[in-house]
């Protein structure tokens, strides 16, 4: 039986934006077995989906502390993690009826809007692989940067940088690398 | 703040009012800052999706280790389930053993003769004996031995003394000395037992056997049942 956390909201909240993992894997463990068995009584899904639904509703929550859409609550912190699992679930669940009726209800969408959002969801995916093929140091001068929220400070301390400056040098330049390979693949798709 | 913190800071929504309208006015007449704000957001973009794919990652290989911790913990609590019935039935089996002192015989001791002055010592010594007092027996019994070592009667009542109380090296010593008399045969079968429950399996078995094959013998019946219960 996992235990129950017992931790205040604020502690949870400030725990995940000084980038703590691990209190992410202790609401895991406290909640993941109540969330996947009450997904597969209520809505019939299979208990890898209801676990991949979760882990969704985590990374929902660590996106929202992280982007500051949740500086404070006033449920606890397992409800708001289960009302994001819920939605994912309820998502799901459209999802799969969609397929289930193929074209049937299909809603055309204007042609230049399907163009452009694919080139950005293209330029997304590019900048991903990019950046994770682009090594270390500058792998996590920008994850810490801009995934972590850090500042230039903690940077420094924790990849062992001279000061704040040599971290922000460093950022820079890791930056400019990576919009370049960028670039670069792009202009050679044309070519 | 140069351009390449003011493009971060616009993107992450920490430009005040101010700053934030004066930036778009900029950006509306630069293109390349345009360009520049939109190539920053899919590396942002790209950074955070490449980042949640990595925590919904460790999340499941975390999921994973759960499972295994939980069902090495259900292992360890079956396996020691299984040492509990294992100890349960050992300890049953081993109590179901035959057990020597099951086959200590009744021994009801001598009359007490009240009011006679030489007997004293041994009448308390009788006493405590019937009185199941074995340690303070055993203790008289050796005091009145130290005057007449060979008295088969003292070296007999000592010797179930000594075996009540589980001094069975000594119990054995004072049956050994016992070779005529009236308490000669309970004296051999007695040793037997002594034997027996000090490990002496053969000594006890011949010792035995011996009795059970005098026909006239009166533990003859007592004889066999040890001996069938020690095989």
């Amino acid at each position: 039986m996992p235990r129950e956390l017992n931790l205040e909201n604020s502690a949870i909240i400030e725990a995940i934006k000084a980038g703590s993992e691990k209190i992410l894997f202790q609401l895991y463990e406290a909640y993941r077995d109540e969330f996947v068995n009450w997904a597969v009584r209520n809505h019939k899904v299979s208990v890898e989906e209801a676990k991949d639904i979760f882990q969704e509703a985590m990374v929902g929550l660590y996106k929202n502390v992280k982007g500051g859409r949740v500086d404070s609550l006033t449920v606890t912190v397992k409800t708001y993690l289960f009302g994001i699992g819920k939605n994912n679930l309820l998502n799901l669940i459209k999802r799969k009826s969609i397929e289930q009726k193929v074209m049937a209800e299909f809603e055309a969408v204007p042609e230049y809007g399907i163009a452009k959002r694919y080139d950005e969801e293209h330029m997304v995916y590019l900048a991903k692989r990019i950046y994770r093929a682009i090594g270390s140091p500058c792998k996590e001068v920008l994850e810490m940067f801009y995934a972590n929220g850090y500042d230039m400070e903690s940077i420094a301390l924790r990849l062992g940088y001279k000061n704040s400056d040599v971290a922000k040098k460093k950022k820079y330049e890791c930056l400019k690398k990576l919009e370049e390979r960028i670039s670069v693949s792009e202009l050679m798709k044309y070519q | 703040m140069d351009k390449d913190e003011l493009i971060d800071n616009y993107l992450k929504g920490h430009l005040d009012k101010t700053e934030e309208l004066s930036f778009l006015q900029k950006m509306e007449g630069d293109e390349t800052l345009r360009k520049e704000v939109t190539l920053r957001k899919w590396v942002i973009e790209g950074i955070n999706i490449a980042h949640e794919e990595d925590l919904k990652k460790k999340l499941t290989e975390f999921d994973k280790s759960i499972d295994a911790k939980r069902k090495r913990t259900q292992t360890w609590y079956i396996a020691a389930c299984i040492s509990a019935v294992v100890v349960t039935i050992s300890m049953f089996l081993w109590s179901a053993k035959p057990n020597p002192k099951d086959f200590d015989i009744t021994e009801i001791g001598l009359p007490v003769v009240m009011g006679v002055n030489d007997h004293v010592d041994f009448n308390n010594a009788m006493s405590a004996f019937k009185a199941g007092d074995y340690e303070k027996s055993s203790n008289l019994f050796e005091k009145l031995l130290i005057a007449s070592p060979t008295n088969d009667t003292l070296l007999y009542f000592s010797a179930i003394s000594f075996y009540r109380t589980d001094k069975v090296d000594f119990a054995i010593e004072r049956f050994k000395k016992i070779d005529s008399g009236t308490y000669l045969e309970k004296a051999r079968y007695r040793l037997a037992i002594a034997f027996w429950t000090q490990g002496g399996r053969d000594q006890a078995i011949t010792l035995l056997k011996e009795i059970s094959n005098n026909e006239s013998s009166r533990l003859k019946n007592e004889a066999d049942k040890v001996l069938e219960a020690m095989n």
